[in-house]
């Protein structure tokens, strides 16, 4: 069952926002954790892989979550995919460049949301989305991001060689 | 010849796009269509997910508690000491003093529009797992005669509308998602509006497209209209708590604060066209 952990990682993941942090909310955000998640195996994999796996968990994400199957696709597998090539890039154990990298892909996983909403014809006001929803859900799954690497310390390179490789 | 791979990963690519925005766009008519699959994970899941809610919400009760108690006065410092060893007999009080003034609000419930829609209390057990949109899951469904487009209130004011069901769950779209718009009409002035979600992460909504010349001050009442027949005349919606003029300056809109209190949502009542 190769990837496995992978998709049951999701599910918690999707049941605990789904509860648990609708609890946690600041300001009426609450951190993304399937996206946080696919951040963080994106930074430890290739591009292809990234964006694959981001592609995986976004589906399973939809499928949870009911309607609009291929949103959190798109938008997961742009983020795998930056956070893939931004994790090859820097030194990604360094908690400042861990949060920023995560925030660049949260955001821009935010804006492709943005414009698959629009493509709907769902319409968030721009100042909605870009001045609170997108910056402050990308600071909020920086920060989360961060204390679950530390958590996972250790585990993250057992976790990487588990991962398929497309 | 050298260039193949990348031309087959790129064509790849693209029809997998093309593929995932078909299915975001088919799946999204009528503001996101549940698919089987979707909805057998949802009825597996959801005891799992109606526990955890739960569970959640118990803990924030007891965390959010001390939490009153920092802005209490010099008095109240006192009778903390006593308060102190009483308070794991108080966390189950209040709590069973929520919950049975809850259900007594419940069963008074008697709006005008009783004789054209029966009610059908449902326990929430989810919420969206994202920001961009403002959904409930609840343990009612088919199997309850629930149906899409059924209206949600609370005794207190509108909620939103049931959005799909499974045989055992249902998703309710609230009033401040995106998709949400419901005919409705200022109680004093009976002027016409149509209340939107707007996501602000404040809890408002807004009443929309008021003519400018029309009546609409803080303090009014915002209630359905009963307009476009999902949801009956006379719920009540809101207070609008500030009134501004769009740039074009023809229309005004009112930002309206829900009488329910839809971040805190424990039970619900589904009305049911009789």
């Amino acid at each position: 069952m190769r990837g496995g952990w992978f998709l049951v990682l999701i599910i918690v993941a999707s049941l605990l926002s789904s509860t648990v942090l609708s609890f946690l909310q600041v300001l009426g955000v609450k951190p993304d954790l399937v996206l946080i998640l696919i951040i963080l195996n994106g930074f430890s994999s290739g591009s292809q892989d990234g964006a694959l796996w981001g592609l995986v968990g976004g589906l399973l994400q939809d499928l949870l979550s009911g309607g609009f199957l291929g949103l959190h696709a798109l938008e997961g597998m742009a983020a795998g995919y930056l956070a893939a090539v931004t994790g090859n890039k820097f030194y990604r154990e360094n908690a400042v460049v861990l949060a920023v990298s995560t925030f660049i892909a949260s955001f821009a996983a935010g804006v492709v949301h943005y414009l698959l909403l629009l493509f709907l014809n769902i319409h968030v006001g721009a100042q909605v989305a870009f001045l609170r929803l997108i910056p402050l859900s990308s600071a909020y799954n920086a920060l989360v991001a961060v204390l679950i690497s530390r958590l996972l310390a250790g585990r993250s390179e057992t976790l990487r060689t588990r991962m398929p490789r497309f | 010849m050298r260039r193949w791979p990348a031309i087959r990963k790129a064509l790849f690519l693209v029809v997998v796009v093309a593929l995932l925005l078909w299915s975001v766009k088919v799946t999204g008519a009528g503001g996101g269509r549940l698919t089987p699959l979707g909805g057998a994970l949802r009825e597996a899941l959801n005891p799992v997910r109606g526990g955890m809610y739960w569970v959640s919400d118990q803990v924030y009760h007891v965390t959010s508690y001390p939490l009153q108690l920092v802005h209490a006065t010099d008095q109240n410092r006192l009778m903390e000491e006593q308060l102190a060893s009483l308070r794991s007999q108080v966390y189950d009080l209040e709590e069973y003093k929520s919950e049975a003034q809850r259900l007594e609000n419940i069963l008074n419930y008697h709006p005008v529009y009783a004789s054209s829609y029966g009610q059908l209390v449902a326990g929430v057990t989810g919420r969206n797992p994202g920001n961009w949109f403002q959904t409930l899951t609840i343990d009612r469904g088919s199997r309850d005669h629930v149906g899409p487009n059924m209206p949600v209130v609370t005794p207190d004011g509108l909620v939103g509308r049931v959005l799909d069901v499974t045989a055992h769950t249902a998703t309710v779209l609230l009033i401040t998602d995106p998709r949400s718009g419901v005919g409705s009409m200022v109680m004093e002035t009976r002027v016409p509006g149509i209340v939107e979600g707007i996501n602000s992460g404040t809890g408002d909504v807004t009443l929309a497209n008021v003519p400018i010349i029309q009546n609409v001050q803080t303090g009014q009442t915002v209630i359905t209209s009963g307009t476009g027949s999902l949801f009956p005349q006379g719920i009540p919606i809101g207070t609008i708590t500030s009134v501004t003029n769009e740039p074009a300056g023809l229309f005004k809109n009112a930002t309206v604060l829900p009488f329910a209190d839809l971040n805190r949502l424990e039970e619900v009542i589904i009305l049911m066209p009789r």
